[in-house]
């Protein structure tokens, strides 16, 4: 007896690779008279399937029913053969929505597993590129793979990973985020220490540097451990531009991660407690700008801060169509309108503004997320102690990273601890007839 | 305990970052209207007796590997050494109140007069105790940035400061004779003896026998970048005038340009608070792993969080009680007690354990 559910097999490959080599055996005699070592005999000698296996337990013969394969029963028999006849619909190969490139490849992963570990072996068409399949979720039976290359990537990180996914107990895993949370270093941390990315090429890149990614069945978002602070300003790209262009964009983001998390802190305790700070002239024209605005520098950056929030959020969720509209009445309608009617100062929207562009440098959508939350604490203890209480939450976020690891690498590694080799890579785009010659 | 380890740049900057905030929020006041312009000779003198404790303590380090100055205090002197090792952590306590108390002090007067003393002591243990329950290694990472930050904004304010410099406020040198630079050198090296917190750290780094070559380069770097701060100050400002601040590298700051910007001394003054954390984490964190070496308890962090309320209310009290208008206490009894501990110590723990070699 064969048994399949409908709409989870590729109806083609169970006609090609079961039933038609299993018709053709009608008027043959069976290759044996014992029905268990029969039943071995057909799956290795007469169904053609990619895979096709004798198990021995219904529990693993239902687990692979539920994963599209064909269950195989024969009378008398002890064990119940599994035909891989999976044939789920997939959405096809597309740029990555969320990572896109002026410059690189344009693929990017889908939901299917097996595509992306295909999207990954063409890039590293090396023996040395493993992957280990686990199952995860008692009762969604998701499929997740480690990749790696195993002369390059440590062994007791490769184990370590393989453990932290062993322990995962957890119903079902819709998004590889689950696995995420579940297996990452300081789970309580704001701070993302597993890297996420929807695209082939940065994962083939992770795995030549010796790291590990894990992909998850039904999720276009692969993850990479170890992942430090310095990686998560690092992008793919980098790597596609002249190395001089390369440098000077990675700088700008580092540049851009500061304003994003300082800038109205810093415009909110200094216009507070240190207006001698700045030059008169500057002062003089802030200062004009706020006359008649009826909140303080603290309310007023706060609220303009909030509405940026509300507005990113609503142009994520509305329709495309109407994202853009909704941007463009926020930005310009509504901010210009303020500024009119004298309720808020053109310097805080100045302010607001440069912070929100600064934010869109992160690549991280993560590290973007976490450093917006931030802000706002910056913002309040700058409205306290001034420069000094950004001081104290530099400290204070200082010792946090500090404190953090990411599979046994220090999040602020290469910069603390200090790694000669690794800083200038971080730093630098190096290029790459110099890394050649550093080989020779 | 797993002990936790730090590499030899990283204790090179744990020292260094010590030894410049302690000398930019204490030594000022106290060096430049005794000394005046040879307070170079001082902060030298001073810098060569921390050299000589390192010696010391370098030498004990290598002798006991794998214990601290509280540890083989105990393996030197028997019970006397605990006794020994109560004195060091009572001395440790007493530099960070006394410590806390002048840094309060001159934020609460140049940088936020509206705010109470006791939000500068508390902040200023939330983070140091913060830092200090979480160990030496994230210490030492975190000491790596700051003390980064400190060289590039030394060597900024320092080059775009030399239009404004005039030599001759630094002459006539010895004007008095080298009598006031000799007495004056109690204060830096009283300061500078801090460091003496090296026995609690030798253990924790991976190659020991570089220690002392790391530490005499860090005391080196700072007793000189901190010299140049003060004689800076003296160029720039004159002796008398300087002399009348109570923080003359702080006014310094305030004269200097920095392209359009033209009062930077408070990114100056936060740089040295951001390096007053390190210092003050540290010394926190030798604390309480004394202490519970000393009393032989599983973990140092609940001594982190006993020992923070004195942290907090301490300096406070000192100012409400005039403690603070008390000149012998900053001019004579701190260097002299201080002095006594760092190396008086040092040498007796050292001869004790030639004495125990010997006897062996």
């Amino acid at each position: 007896m064969l048994m399949w559910i409908d709409n989870l097999v590729d109806k083609r490959t169970l006609q090609l690779t079961t039933l038609s080599p299993l018709l053709s055996m009608q008027t043959l005699p069976l290759p044996s008279d014992e029905p268990s070592e029969c039943l071995e005999e057909l799956c290795r000698s007469v169904i053609s399937a990619p895979e096709a296996a004798v198990v021995s337990t219904a529990d693993e013969a239902i687990a692979s029913l539920m994963c599209g394969w064909t269950l195989l029963f024969l009378n008398g028999a002890a064990g119940i053969a599994v035909i891989q006849t999976q044939g789920l619909d997939s959405r096809g190969i597309e740029e990555a929505p969320s990572s896109t490139v002026v410059r690189g490849p344009r693929d990017g992963f889908v939901e299917s597993l097996d595509v992306n570990v295909s999207l990954v072996r063409r890039r590293i068409r090396s023996e040395s590129v493993r992957v280990d399949k686990l199952v995860v979720g008692s009762v969604s039976h998701t499929h997740v793979a480690v990749l790696y290359i195993h002369d390059r990537a440590k062994p007791e990180m490769v184990e370590e990973v393989m453990k932290r996914i062993g322990k995962v107990n957890i119903d079902g895993v819709l998004e590889s985020q689950y696995i995420e949370e579940l297996i990452k270093d300081s789970p309580r941390s704001f701070f993302p220490t597993v890297y996420s990315t929807e695209r082939p090429d940065d994962v083939a890149g992770i795995l030549m540097e010796g790291r590990i990614a894990i992909l998850v069945d039904g999720s276009p978002f692969a993850l990479a451990l170890p992942c430090t602070l310095a990686h998560l300003l690092k992008t793919t790209e980098d790597l596609y531009l002249a190395y001089p262009v390369a440098t000077f964009i990675r700088w700008l983001r580092y540049v851009g991660f500061l304003m994003n998390l300082l800038l109205p802190s810093v415009y909110v305790g200094t216009l507070t407690f240190h207006p001698e700070m700045v030059p008169p002239q500057l002062l003089s024209s802030i200062l004009t700008a706020r006359e008649g605005v009826p909140f303080p520098v603290l309310m007023e950056t706060l609220l303009m801060e909030l509405t940026f929030e509300v507005l990113r959020e609503a142009s994520v969720r509305m329709p495309r169509s109407i994202g853009s509209a909704i941007s463009i009445v926020g930005a310009l309608v509504i901010g210009e309108s303020a500024v009119q009617a004298g309720i808020i100062s053109s310097p805080a929207i100045i302010v607001v503004a440069a912070t929100a562009i600064a934010s869109f440098t992160i690549p991280s959508i993560s590290l973007s997320g976490t450093v917006r939350i931030l802000r706002f604490g910056m913002v309040l203890l700058a409205s306290m102690f001034g420069l000094y209480g950004i001081m104290i939450g530099l400290f204070l976020l200082g010792i946090h990273l500090s404190s953090i690891k990411s599979l046994g690498t220090p999040y602020l590694a290469p910069f603390a601890p200090f790694r000669k080799k690794e800083f200038l890579k971080m730093v630098f785009r190096i290029p790459w007839f110099a890394l050649n010659k550093n080989r020779k | 305990m797993h002990r936790q380890q730090i590499s030899e740049r990283q204790f090179f900057f744990i020292i260094f970052v010590s030894i410049a905030s302690l000398t930019f929020f204490s030594v000022p006041s106290q060096l430049i209207p005794k000394v005046k312009q040879d307070l170079w000779l001082s902060m030298a003198l001073g810098a060569a007796t921390d050299v000589y404790v390192a010696c010391l303590l370098y030498r004990l380090g290598l002798k006991y590997p794998g214990k601290s100055i509280v540890e083989y205090s105990r393996s030197i002197l028997g019970p006397v050494g605990n006794l020994f090792s109560f004195v060091v952590l009572l001395f440790f306590c007493g530099v960070c109140v006394t410590a806390i108390w002048i840094y309060s002090d001159l934020l609460s007067s140049s940088l936020l007069p509206d705010t109470p003393l006791i939000a500068f002591s508390g902040t200023l243990t939330l983070c140091s105790g913060w830092a200090a329950s979480k160990g030496i290694e994230t210490i030492g990472r975190l000491s790596l940035i700051l003390g980064t930050i400190i060289l590039i904004s030394t060597v900024i304010l320092f080059s775009t400061s030399i239009p404004i410099v005039e030599l001759r406020h630094l002459l006539p040198q010895f004007e008095d004779g080298f009598g006031p630079a000799l007495g004056g050198a109690i204060y830096p090296a009283s300061w500078f003896g801090i460091c003496i917190l090296m026995g609690m750290l030798m253990p924790h780094l991976a190659h020991p026998r570089k220690t002392l070559k790391v530490k005499v380069s860090a005391v080196l770097l700072g007793a000189l970048i901190m010299t140049g701060y003060l004689l800076y100050s003296i160029a720039v400002m004159g002796v008398h005038m300087a002399s009348q601040m109570e923080n003359p590298l702080y006014v310094f700051t305030r004269i200097t340009k920095l392209i359009i910007f033209e009062r930077i001394e408070v990114l100056t003054l936060l740089v040295f608070v951001s390096g007053s954390f390190i210092t003050y984490a540290t010394l926190y964190y030798s604390i309480a792993l004394g202490c519970s070496q000393l009393f032989r308890t599983k973990s140092y962090k609940p001594w982190v969080y006993a020992l923070s309320p004195f942290f907090v209310v301490l300096p406070v009290l000192s100012v409400t009680e005039k403690f603070g208008q008390w000149p012998p206490y900053l001019d004579f009894w701190f260097p002299v007690i201080a002095l006594s501990i760092e190396g008086g110590v040092a040498t007796l723990l050292y001869v004790g354990s030639l004495f125990r070699g010997k006897k062996r």
